[in-house]
């Protein structure tokens, strides 16, 4: 190689050079240019200096504090800490099955007549209530919460077939259910009315699922709410699809990462029988406050 | 197949559809090469550990943005260093106690004279024009070809190459006199 090739050429070689990489013979034409080319001079200080800072591996303690770091941080991405729901709120959510199951045996022969009160809250949901005590306890439940005053409409999105989180929260993202509960959440002034309206909200989601999954719902709801205890988490979608070949339920929850303001979408994947979580996707809101 | 054998698209694609563990091998492939890209961006290993942090979390909640259009491995790096950037920039807006200020580079070739010099190589490398710097980190520092840069930028070839001939001259004369290197844009070809 030549002056006659220019800076270019020679300037690709300084890497390999600099790291030892580079062959004797063409070692011996860089150095020789390097003695005339103060640009190729500078070029290789400033590759000696990026390449040789000391030290740039991770010790061992370091990177357990990265991994540490990571596992706590994926679940603050998810579900942020925020204050614990009152004693107040914990008793009623452990009194809410109680008081269900004791409104079914009371209840169920008129549940067929109740059916439609949910369609009013959402026009998708009409369809899907209806025909079983089941469907009349969410709608008693529903009520008594005020579901239907929440301005927050759930949408089931139906089954997606074989998809992903990624798929769901954009799905979710595109419909205006999720900015519907967005609202809801800000609206609320405590953190126990948003505890409140996430059970309600529950109670308009799993009517429109099928029959099968709307125990399903609930349950994947509780399982996340226990998991991330005091967390506020208002459900906005629900979804089937498959994930890897499995059956998979889809449920997507409106939540906060800073415990104030709702800007975050996370999307959770369960086990529909054992509601055992297989994952989930925090991704940020458009445009949060 | 074992995750290890996966590619990072393919582990991206697990963990995007759910599966922890794929994300638990990504960081463990990556987490030497973002270190060391922090380590030279902001100087000092507490930063470098703490941009590495925000780096995988950012990988967590942004993972969708990838489009697989250039290497997962750039597209990271590139994460990695917008992360350094955004951390600073951050910063920048803070008062700064006095303690904390970095030293000036020593002539005494000991430890101190080490740590001095990589606080000097920061602030060198924080002088460069966004692109110079770029080009000049993911060739030099993280060892991606000019192809896969030059695809991952969106410019021509002749374009990485020239920004990294330039980002090491610029860088060099800062080095040799610390604020005297022009942090303006030569021309770029």
């Amino acid at each position: 190689m030549t002056q006659a090739d220019g800076h270019d050429a020679w300037s690709e070689l300084l890497l390999e050079f600099t790291r030892g990489e580079l062959d004797r013979a063409r070692s011996e034409d860089l150095e020789a240019h390097l003695r005339s080319c103060a640009d190729c001079r500078a070029e290789l200080t400033a590759l000696r200096a990026l390449l040789e800072a000391p030290g740039a591996k991770m010790t061992e303690a370091e990177r357990t504090e990265l991994h540490s770091a990571l596992q706590a941080g994926h679940a603050g991405n998810v579900v942020p800490l925020v204050p614990r729901p009152s004693p107040e709120r914990s008793f009623m959510r452990r009194l809410a099955p109680a008081l269900g199951a004791a409104a079914l045996l009371i209840i169920g022969g008129v549940a067929v007549l109740q059916g439609g009160l949910l369609g009013g809250s959402d026009g998708s949901s009409g369809g899907a209530v209806g025909g079983s005590g089941g469907a009349a306890l969410e709608n008693q439940q529903s009520d008594a919460l005020g579901a239907r005053d929440l301005g927050g409409r759930p949408v089931w999105l139906g089954d997606l077939g074989r998809t992903s989180l990624d798929k769901v929260a954009d799905l979710a993202r595109s419909r205006s259910s999720v900015e519907s509960v967005r609202k809801a959440y800000r609206s609320a002034p405590t953190a126990d009315e948003k505890l409140r309206k996430g059970l309600a909200l529950t109670d308009v989601l799993a009517p429109q699922a099928p029959a099968a999954l709307r125990d399903s719902i609930r349950s994947c709801v509780d399982e996340v709410s226990a998991q991330f205890e005091g967390a506020r988490m208002l459900p906005a979608v629900g979804a089937q699809g498959r994930l890897e070949g499995s059956k998979v339920l889809f449920v997507g929850f409106v939540t906060s990462s800073s415990g104030r303001r709702p800007n975050q979408l996370a999307v959770w994947a369960f086990e529909p029988r054992t509601c055992a979580p297989l994952g989930y996707q925090a991704s940020d809101l458009a445009g949060s406050p | 197949m074992a995750l290890d054998e996966l590619s990072d698209e393919q582990l991206l694609e697990g963990f995007q559809e759910g599966r922890q563990a794929c994300f638990e091998v990504l960081v463990k492939r990556h987490e030497d090469r973002i270190f060391a890209l922090g380590l030279r961006m902001m100087g000092n290993r507490a930063d470098a550990l703490e941009a590495s942090q925000e780096t995988f979390l950012n990988l967590l909640r942004r993972s969708g943005s990838f489009k697989g259009t250039a290497s997962f491995g750039t597209w990271l790096y590139r994460v990695g260093m917008n992360t350094c950037y955004d951390i600073l920039r951050k910063r920048s807006r803070l008062p700064v106690p006095e303690e904390t200020l970095p030293e000036e580079p020593t002539r005494q070739t000991s430890i101190e004279d080490t740590i001095a010099l990589r606080a000097d190589l920061a602030r060198a490398l924080r002088s460069l024009p966004d692109d110079y710097r770029e080009a000049v980190l993911l060739h030099d520092v993280g060892g991606y070809p000019y192809e896969e840069i030059a695809h991952q930028t969106d410019v021509p070839i002749g374009t990485v190459k020239s920004r990294i001939s330039r980002g090491r001259r610029l860088l060099a004369a800062h080095l040799e006199q610390p604020g005297r290197a022009s942090p303006s844009k030569p021309h770029a070809s």
